[in-house]
């Protein structure tokens, strides 16, 4: 074989390899190909088909809206819709929420007061600082409350308010773009908790102290809660009203000592009412007996009188029968047995006999001692 | 797909270029469309101008940098204030409170909103809000009197009437230049100077005690009330059934002088018998007596006795 045969078989099996790669790649890629085809008629079935479907949970709704419209509504159960960005489902909680104020609650300093840790209130209240209230009588008292309410219309609840991306989340913080500072919440919660704040204060403006603290602190919560109801089905956001708890009510802390002393006079003055009227109850009752033993004995009277009377009668006709007959010696009898009877109970019997003049003379020692105690033994004896 | 066509083999791919459209159109469709939800308002701008305003759903655009979309929620807003919320403010008698407020808007001209804001983010309309709310507020407490603001009254209270003024003070300026629409504003605390806190809390204190002695004085003296009322009851009561028993008496009494005629028949007789009767139940037992001797039987002790006389004479 010469030296040009060599070079072409060299070129020819260089050809050759060359193809034999080019084929191999075009397979690999059209390998590739086929199966990034594969891949997205798998997807584009997937997005058809099984992709749309979801579920929606017992306590929850869910808006769909496709291209941004709302087109429906769906409660529990499972459902199928075209997947994002055709659709876009929002989940709205219908469980009931709850929200806690406690704007207005004091911020107690804890310290230890003769090794105990008390709670100490501060001398003065800072707005910002320290949550308070004012009454309508102008003074300061603190609450704490728990609202619980519900969605009743998710759709009004979504279009109506500024929700957060996922509505079953707390509001968005929201932070100013040029100072990248917090500037607050925006959102259903932030909006329903300052009505709730602006019913509070409202009320609470017009309850004197005691009344909201104690008196009529359940009245006091029943107006809030109506207040609040009204304003919130103003603003028709969807939601309802489930329970308003007044959670705690108290008198400044620093204050507390002296609400007590109240609380403690209004007890005592309570116990002396309901001792006095105790006591008007035994003497309704003493009266009673009293008046009924009066007028029992007078009855007994009227009924002894009579009765002694008729046996004097009887006894006086008897006696008469024999007075007639023999008039002084009746009565002599009658009288010497009369003052023998009398004279046989009588203690201390003292006989004065006339003197030689005709006269009697008696001495009597005043004040006399008093018997002793052997005298009254013998006495019993 | 591979066919046979006169022994060559030959690749159809259309199948791929229907799915390589496919794929086109939907990225196509994603660049050159945008989506509006139901919540929201969307301003478009058009190389730096409005070009529009679009409400809910699916709209075309050109893309980034030649249209840009800007999105606002349209649905209530509760704003409570940024700076100066806390401020102390005075009332027309002179009473320094300090009263914290917020307003519930809605976003109602998106275009106006876009054109007074610098940067298109509604926490710069808010901040041109605050300064409108701070003015109300300080303008209109000013005219009330504390006593308008808490009272035990509720006639008397006029916190919404305040609020109501304040709406109406801040509502038409922030309608007008910001195309948003104050639905209303409220009051979220009212409280005082903290200086002044300390003097409500002493008062409250010496307010306390007077209302504990208040208390206690008024428990004694109904307690007295209920125990005088009481004892006159009582009173009242037992004279009523004296009254009674005389009147019962009285008919014992008038009963038992229907008898009374059979002692006519012999008066002295009669008066006899009622001394005796009344020596037996007058005189008690342990009685100290005293008698001379002129009374009968003790006349028998007479050393003069008649009657002995009489025998020893015969």
């Amino acid at each position: 074989m010469s030296g040009q045969d060599k070079n072409t078989t060299g070129e020819l099996k260089d050809t050759l390899q060359y193809r034999a790669g080019m084929e191999a790649l075009a397979r690999s890629l059209h390998f590739a190909f086929i199966l990034l085809s594969c891949l997205m008629v798998f997807l584009l079935i997937w997005y058809f088909t099984v992709g749309g479907y979801y579920e929606v949970k017992p306590q929850e709704n869910v808006i769909v809206e496709r291209f941004g419209r709302i087109v429906e509504k769906h409660e529990a159960g499972y459902y199928w819709s075209f997947p994002y960005p055709v659709s876009r489902l929002t989940r709205i909680p219908i469980s009931k929420q709850t929200i806690t104020v406690s704007s207005y609650w004091h911020k107690a300093d804890i310290k230890e007061i003769k090794g105990e840790q008390q709670t100490v209130g501060a001398a003065t209240l800072a707005p910002g600082r320290d949550g308070y209230l004012l009454t309508g009588d102008a003074n300061i008292i603190h609450t704490d409350w728990e609202l619980v309410y519900s969605i009743t219309d998710p759709l009004k609840y979504y279009v109506r308010n500024t929700c957060p991306s996922d509505p079953s989340r707390l509001d968005e913080i929201k932070y100013n773009p040029v100072t990248g500072k917090a500037i607050g919440t925006r959102g259903p919660r932030t909006l329903i908790q300052s009505i709730l704040e602006n019913s509070i204060i409202k009320i609470t403006a017009t309850q004197k102290v005691d009344a909201a603290l104690y008196k009529k602190s359940s009245e006091y919560r029943s107006a809030v809660n109506s207040l609040f109801t009204s304003e919130i089905d103003k603003l028709d956001i969807g939601i309802k009203v489930e329970n308003l708890t007044l959670k705690g009510n108290s008198a400044p802390l620093n204050t507390v000592a002296a609400f007590q002393e109240v609380i403690d006079a209004e007890l005592m003055a309570s116990t002396e009412k309901e001792n006095a009227r105790a006591y008007a109850v035994t003497m309704a009752g003493e009266a009673d007996s009293g008046a009924s033993r009066i007028i029992a004995d007078a009855q007994v009277y009227k009924t002894q009188i009579v009765a002694d009377i008729q046996s004097e009668q009887v006894y006086f006709k008897k006696i008469l029968e024999e007075y007639r007959k023999s008039p002084r010696s009746v009565l002599i009898a009658l009288y010497s047995e009369t003052i023998t009877s009398l004279l046989e109970n009588v203690r201390d019997k003292y006989v004065i006999p006339e003197d030689r003049n005709g006269s009697h003379e008696i001495r009597i020692m005043l004040n006399p001692e008093p018997r002793n105690q052997k005298d009254k033994e013998k006495e019993k004896q | 797909m591979i066919v046979q066509d006169n022994g060559i083999r030959r690749t159809r791919h259309w199948p791929m270029l229907i799915l390589g459209m496919i794929v086109s159109v939907i990225f196509l469709f994603a660049i050159f469309s945008f989506q509006v939800k139901s919540t929201e308002i969307a301003v478009v701008t058009t190389l730096g101008k409005i070009t529009g305003v679009k409400e809910a759903g699916l709209h075309f655009n050109w893309p980034w940098p030649f249209q840009k979309i800007h999105k606002f929620d349209k649905g209530f807003h509760c704003f409570d204030g940024s700076s100066g919320k806390m401020e102390e403010t005075y009332t027309a008698d002179g009473q320094p409170v300090v009263a914290e407020i917020f307003v519930v808007y809605k976003i109602v001209d998106a275009e106006k909103l876009f054109k007074s804001l610098t940067f298109p983010d509604i926490s710069q309309a808010e901040d041109k809000i605050n300064s409108q709310m701070r003015n109300e507020k300080t303008a209109i407490l000013g005219k009330y009197k504390f006593s308008e603001l808490v009272n035990t009254d509720p006639s008397k209270m006029k916190l919404n009437e305040i609020e109501e003024r304040m709406r109406t003070g801040i509502a038409p300026i922030v309608l007008e230049k910001y195309g948003i629409q104050v639905e209303s504003v409220g009051i979220k605390s009212l409280g005082l100077p903290e200086k002044n806190t300390g003097n409500v809390l002493n008062r409250m204190k010496a307010e306390r005690n007077v209302v504990a002695e208040q208390y206690r004085s008024d428990g004694k003296s109904e307690a007295k009330i209920i125990k005088d009322q009481a004892d006159n009851t009582r009173k009242l009561k037992l004279a009523e059934a004296d009254a009674r028993a005389k009147q019962i008496r009285a008919e014992g009494d008038a009963a038992a002088a229907g008898y009374y005629s059979t002692f006519k028949e012999e008066p002295e007789l009669a008066s006899f018998l009622r001394k005796l009767e009344s020596l037996r139940k007058i005189i008690p037992s342990r009685t100290t007596m005293i008698l001379n001797t002129d009374y009968a039987p003790f006349d028998l002790l007479k050393t003069e006795q008649s009657l002995l006389k009489e025998k020893k004479d015969k």
